[in-house]
């Protein structure tokens, strides 16, 4: 599964792109070759090469950088703490990527109409990616902690006694990953809505369904493969969301601070490196197996 | 290739792009410290890495002693703040005669670490006609930091003050020893604060090792386990633990969320730093009410300031290294960290400290006699990976 | 037809005008308030205790944030950093995308997922390996090291992009300048990259704010040249206030706002995310 094989190209007419004029379809290799060479080989030396250099680390001996043991990946799997924190981190991934799927669709819904403030809405979903992590985090723990203005106004309730524990909780984490990682899934959804044809939902209309039935049966079937797409970003930065956690995380510490705990202060870079290639490995499992779902899903067809 | 060429294009104007902005030689660009402007003439440029220093440091470094330093000593000082493990890194991967950090200072845990991991440093006691204000120091004494054998690769900048912080509108009557607080920590429920001891900070560790002490632990009767063994480890441990039901939960993560909760009014007692608890309440950035203290069992001498110079940089840089650390162990600077910054200093200059100097802060013998050394690092480390396991609250 | 459950079921999807309104409006206030809140205590001179307003105004954090922040030069750095990896990114996923997007190629679904790889681990797992691999070119300490540390994660988002953008320009209208006997330079030039600049622009946006706000990678190929906004406010972050912080992030803020103003007068959003479309 691939980004080409979905909604947009789908009037390509399905997988096996032929590609007219210019385009005249060459199956010369060697020119597709050299195409892919300045991406691919930007990301094999960049990132590639660093990260084996990292893979070796994991295993080699405490405080060298070759060699041959497993008690680095030993120790993190014997670590019940360590490994509470690979849970957590799938935990709060799930949670807010599907959390942001509740606030993505919604809100992409209420963009479609045309009203005024609508393309500052718009602008306000960007908002997130424009502010780094850090400051985020700050401005969370201010504003929801427990003297934030969020505690001080439920206190003006008046069944509420005391403040009310927001920070430092897993309901409060996933309310702040939600604002951090939201934005890739709204911008796909409401993208896979507005690439819907209007006659389709034309159609419908005429054809009699009620507003409603519209919605579940034709618009929101449609814009999956973009909900799912855009979540597939959410998911993969909460699981390796690290400011945040950091700051208001409190006791919950997910795999990220862990990683940065055992290498950065206690100086345990060989182990943090064997806790780096477990994470990087799960989530490329988990990646493959969405896309292998949703290819059985038949999303890809459509 | 057709694409190829936009390809190309693109790749020009990006090296091009590159060449502009990669022509920062060092010394021409104001460097990142607020040097801009009051540099030496001649165009020499020394490096000082800054490992140490809280936010109040950071300011006396770059609004004070830095554009006088560049005045008095004629070249251009990058003064620039990194973190001790990052730092470590770095030294790491450079290379023999290739280094760029030129002095470096750091605490004296940093310290040990980097003697430990083999990092080459210069030997400052052999340089003294190049530092002769070392002699003002405790040489010999520098000999040994935190119980390990450091053969003199550090000159002590500053000595820094652990104490007991206390908001008095909240505790108008603080206890005056650890066993005090201890017997009336149901008084302070939800109020009692200290940093978590796995933070990059080394405040709660500090609260740990000063808390065991005054409970007999005795650190020097070996290694840890041989430590662990013993029946007074047990009791203190016990006792902290149940101290830390009665503590602000969840700990904080590091001092900036500690100080937060002192403002917010939720912690009223913990343990930190004497002179940046004092310097923030004249900033205003906790209450004005905070006050600190020694307690009567002492505070571990921890954390004190060393200036090392890395083997690694080239040999023609090392004068003006040395020239650099004699100019901040002169009593000009070392008098204004303790008039200014209520910091004592690393030399023997608090005898010459004028009559004003103490007002907020107790004079310096009667400060550090409660004092005691830290003989046991390897304590430190267990607080750091396993003080967590100690702490439990609800 | 579904019947719609009960009549509240009706009722709200009746007043879904309402719904909608009060919706938007608590999702206004939800963005909006962690950065209210830190610009507030950025002019809060003292701020104790649980009220909804500091006790005293003052510009006081602003001057201290300049002061032990050299906050132009590092500004300088920032923008110039990001603008390189913008040109560097764009220059690297430009073919690659377009092979990704309209070509055949074999192990497709393999190298959609390496794309996706660097973004998948966070920046400190492998920033060790880059600042090993950076020391041993000399690249560390200069603008273009620290933009090249960072085109190893905005890379990623502009191969997506790009090969999404580029799979989903519409093929009659390249086939008709084709026919019209358009040679393919021109055809590239004047027919396919005004098609795919919405995409190329989201491509470079995406790419700018992720430089401009990266922080990890930075931190281990930075020097006293190259100190960048993030690096600086995590500096004092560290050991200092949170006031402080929030006055350095109000600063660190407003080239990113007008950056992002700046696009949406030039191109309208729903440009912006109709670049997106396909993917």
């Amino acid at each position: 599964m691939s980004f080409a094989e979905q909604p947009g190209a789908a009037a390509l007419g399905g997988a096996g792109l032929r590609i007219p004029g210019l385009f005249r379809e060459r199956r010369n290799g060697l020119v597709t070759l050299a195409l892919l060479t300045p991406g691919f080989g930007g990301i094999a030396f960049l990132f590639l090469l660093p990260l084996w250099l990292v893979f070796q680390l994991s295993f080699a001996p405490e405080g060298a950088d070759s060699g041959f043991t497993l008690d680095n990946y030993a120790s993190f799997l014997g670590d019940g703490k360590l490994v509470d924190a690979f849970f957590l981190s799938i935990e709060l991934a799930v949670l807010a990527t599907l959390f942001s799927i509740l606030l993505s669709v919604p809100l992409a819904l209420a963009l479609r109409r045309p009203f005024r403030s609508n393309r500052a809405f718009r602008l306000l979903i960007l908002l997130p990616l424009m502010v780094p992590a850090l400051v985020s985090a700050v401005g969370l723990r201010l504003f929801w902690g427990d003297v934030g203005w969020a505690n001080l106004t439920i206190q003006l309730l008046p069944f509420v006694d005391g403040p009310i524990r927001i920070v430092f909780t897993i309901p409060g984490l996933v309310l702040f990953y939600v604002w951090l990682f939201f934005p890739f899934t709204a911008l796909l959804t409401l993208a896979a809505l507005e690439g819907i044809d209007p006659a389709i939902e034309e159609a419908a209309e005429v054809s009699g369904a009620s507003r409603w039935r519209v919605l579940i049966h034709v618009l929101l079937p449609l814009a999956v493969p973009g909900i799912l797409a855009g979540s597939v970003l959410t998911f993969i930065e909460s699981f390796g969301a690290f400011s945040v956690p950091l700051v208001t995380g409190g006791d919950y510490r997910p795999l990220s601070v862990q990683i940065y705990t055992v290498s950065a202060i206690f100086l345990h870079w060989n182990e943090g490196a064997a806790m780096s290639v477990v994470m990087g490995v799960t989530q490329i499992v988990f990646l493959v197996t969405y896309f292998r779902l949703l290819r059985r899903r038949g999303w890809s067809e459509r | 290739m057709r694409k190829g060429g936009i390809g190309a294009i693109l790749a020009t104007v990006a090296l091009v792009v590159a060449a502009c902005g990669g022509s920062n030689l060092p010394g021409q660009s104001a460097a990142p410290g607020g040097s801009s402007g009051g540099g030496g003439a001649g165009g020499q440029s020394i490096t000082l890495i800054d490992t140490n220093s809280g936010a109040n440091f950071q300011q006396y470094f770059t609004k004070t002693f830095v554009p006088e330093a560049q005045a008095d000593l004629g070249v251009t000082i990058n003064y620039v703040v990194s973190s001790g493990p990052e730092t470590l890194q770095r030294m790491k991967a450079m290379t023999q005669g290739q280094g760029d950090f030129d002095v470096v200072f750091m605490k004296d845990n940093d310290l040990v670490n980097w003697v430990k991991s083999s990092i080459a440093l210069e030997n400052l006691k052999s340089h003294l006609d190049a530092i002769p204000n070392l002699s003002k120091t405790d040489i010999e004494g520098e000999k040994t930091v935190l119980g390990t054998d450091v053969n003199y690769e550090g000159a002590l900048f500053w000595r820094s003050q652990s104490a007991t912080i206390v908001d008095t509108a909240k505790i108008p009557n603080p206890p005056k020893s650890w066993k005090e607080l201890y017997d009336r920590r149901a008084e302070f429920k939800g109020h009692i604060t200290m940093v978590r001891p796995d933070a990059k900070s080394g405040g709660g560790r500090g609260y740990m090792y000063t808390f065991f002490h005054a409970f007999g632990v005795p650190f020097d009767a070996g290694d840890m386990t041989a430590v662990m063994a013993t029946q007074q480890w047990k009791d203190a441990a016990a006792k902290f633990t149940d101290l830390t039901s009665y503590m602000t939960n969840p700990l904080p993560a590091e001092p900036p969320d500690m100080f937060q909760l002192f403002k917010e009014g939720t912690a009223w007692i913990g343990d930190y730093a004497q002179d940046y608890t004092i310097w923030a309440t004249t900033q205003g950035l906790v209450p004005p009410t905070m006050k600190a203290y020694p307690m009567a069992e002492g505070e571990s001498k921890s954390a004190d300031g060393h200036l090392v110079v890395p083997s690694n940089i080239p040999d023609s840089r090392k004068p003006l290294a040395y020239k650099l650390i004699d100019y901040m162990l002169s009593d000009k600077i070392q008098l204004q960290l303790l008039t200014q910054m209520y910091q004592y200093p690393g030399t023997d200059a608090w005898q010459r400290a004028p009559a004003d100097a103490y007002t907020k802060i107790p004079p310096f013998e009667e400060a550090r006699k409660p004092l005691f050394t830290v003989t046991n690092s390897s304590a430190f480390d267990w607080f750091k990976e396993n003080g967590m396991s100690l702490v439990k609250q609800q | 037809m579904s019947q719609l459950p009960a009549t509240y079921g009706r009722a709200i999807w009746d007043g879904r005008r309402v719904l909608g309104s009060t919706f938007l409006l608590a999702f206004l206030l939800y963005m909006l308030a962690p950065l209210a809140i830190i610009a507030v205590s950025s002019v809060g001179k003292t701020w104790f205790g649980p009220t909804f307003l500091p006790e005293e105004w003052g510009l006081d954090w602003y001057v201290w944030a300049n002061s032990i922040g050299n906050i132009p030069e590092v500004l300088k750095n920032s923008v110039i950093i990001a603008a390189m990896a913008v040109v560097m990114s764009l220059a690297l996923a430009l073919p690659t995308g377009w092979a990704l997007g309209r070509r055949r190629v074999p192990i497709r679904g393999f190298l959609s997922t390496l794309v996706l790889l660097p973004r998948m681990l966070p920046p400190i797992a492998f920033a060790l390996g880059v600042a090993k691999l950076f020391y041993a070119l000399g690249l560390v300490d200069t603008l273009f090291g620290v933009a090249l540390a960072h085109v190893t994660i905005t890379l990623p988002f502009a191969l997506l992009v790009l090969s999404a953008t580029f799979a989903g320009l519409d093929d009659r209208l390249i086939e008709a300048a084709e026919v019209c006997g358009s040679r393919p330079w021109r055809t590239f030039i004047w027919v396919v990259l005004p098609l795919a600049m919405p995409g190329i622009l989201s491509a470079a946006i995406f790419v700018f704010t992720t430089s401009y706000n990266e922080f990890t990678l930075t931190l281990l190929t930075y020097g006293p040249h190259t100190v960048t906004l993030p690096v600086k406010t995590y500096l004092v972050i560290g050991d200092g206030f949170v006031p402080v912080a929030s006055a350095i992030s109000m600063i660190l803020l407003v080239p990113s706002l007008l950056v992002l103003l700046l696009i949406q007068s030039q191109l309208k959003p729903d440009k912006l995310i109709g670049g997106l479309k396909g993917v």
